[in-house]
């Protein structure tokens, strides 16, 4: 999936953020349409549960309702949005389990049919980014999957941007070792444009 | 087999092409999104009810004070159509209740009788003596 454009995303934030606080209660389901997804597809991977995610999300579309105001004030509003994600998933994982980062099966599998080939390329992918550390797996699926920057990524995990960026550089070491094959053969299928 | 390690943004665009899709079932967006809606109308009620409550306050807290009392006699006066100098006649507890209950929006046609028996047996008594 194409990522948006930055800017046009967090203005439609911001914009539905804004109408919420005005009073336009309408907007909390653009709000959700803009967001709703990656956030549920956030929370897969740190809770590993289809569930488990939808009812962070739900606990966390709902703080956002309650203070529109907050959302639309936000310097990054994106970071925002996933940082309550974040919250909620500790939240729920507190309660059940230690913390364990991205499936290896399973995720959104309702939504897409995978040929078999493409499900054993996305098998392996999963498994290798499941055998990074926990924190490094999390940094790397924000800065890919949701196209973050490292500042943004560290307004989400409330550290620093230079400890992201090394968590990210570890995690690309170790990816590139145990990728090294699948990366070539992707390189190839999908040459850059 | 490969010589060489592929770079960081062949890692990015296979973990990228790898990525499972963002997508929500109906059912679960009409749930969170009734959810939220719901919880924000409670907020906002409540909201609304701590405002009304706050401007009660001040209201009575007004009211305890000398010109919150003046004020309130002008008021009531001019709600009741008697002139302020004939309203004086009337007891000071009975206009702040008239006043309490029309700021409330539960004013009560019974005081009012009451509060304009009294005055007109009053201003009688007052002609009765200046005669």
């Amino acid at each position: 999936m194409r990522p948006p454009e930055p800017r046009d995303w967090l203005m439609r934030i911001r914009t539905y953020a804004r109408q919420m606080a005005d009073g336009d209660l309408a907007a909390l389901g653009s709000l959700f349409d803009l967001v709703g997804p990656r956030l549920v597809r956030y929370a897969q991977a740190l809770l590993r549960n289809p569930a488990d995610a939808e009812d962070a999300v739900q606990a966390a579309v709902v703080r956002m309702a309650g203070h529109p105001e907050s959302l639309a004030d936000a310097d990054l509003p994106w970071a925002y949005c996933l940082r309550i994600v974040r919250n909620e998933a500790w939240r729920l994982m507190s309660k059940q389990r230690p913390m364990a980062i991205l499936p290896t099966e399973s995720l959104a599998a309702p939504f897409r049919r995978w040929s078999v080939e493409e499900e054993e390329l996305r098998q392996q992918v999963a498994a290798a980014i499941h055998r990074l550390p926990a924190e490094q797996a999390e940094v790397m699926i924000l800065k890919v999957w949701e196209s973050l920057t490292f500042l943004e990524i560290a307004a989400v995990t409330g550290e620093s941007a230079n400890t992201v960026a090394s968590r990210y550089r570890y995690a690309v070491e170790k990816l590139q070792r145990s990728l090294v094959t699948l990366a070539e053969e992707t390189v190839h299928a999908h040459p850059r444009t | 087999m490969p010589t060489r390690e592929p770079d960081s943004r062949s890692v990015e665009r296979l973990l990228r092409a790898t990525a499972p899709p963002a997508a929500v079932t109906v059912d679960f967006r009409q749930r969170v999104v009734q959810a939220s809606l719901d919880a924000r109308l409670r907020q906002l009620s409540r909201r609304q009810t701590r405002r009304s409550a706050c401007l009660g306050l001040v209201a009575a807290c007004v009211m305890l004070t000398p010109f919150g009392f003046l004020v309130s006699v002008l008021l009531a006066s001019a709600q009741s159509g008697m002139a302020p100098v004939e309203f004086r006649a009337v007891s000071i507890s009975e206009s702040a209740v008239t006043y309490r209950n029309s700021v409330d929006g539960y004013e009560s046609a019974v005081i009012q009788r009451q509060v304009q028996t009294r005055l007109q047996n009053w201003l009688a008594a007052q002609r009765s003596s200046n005669q």
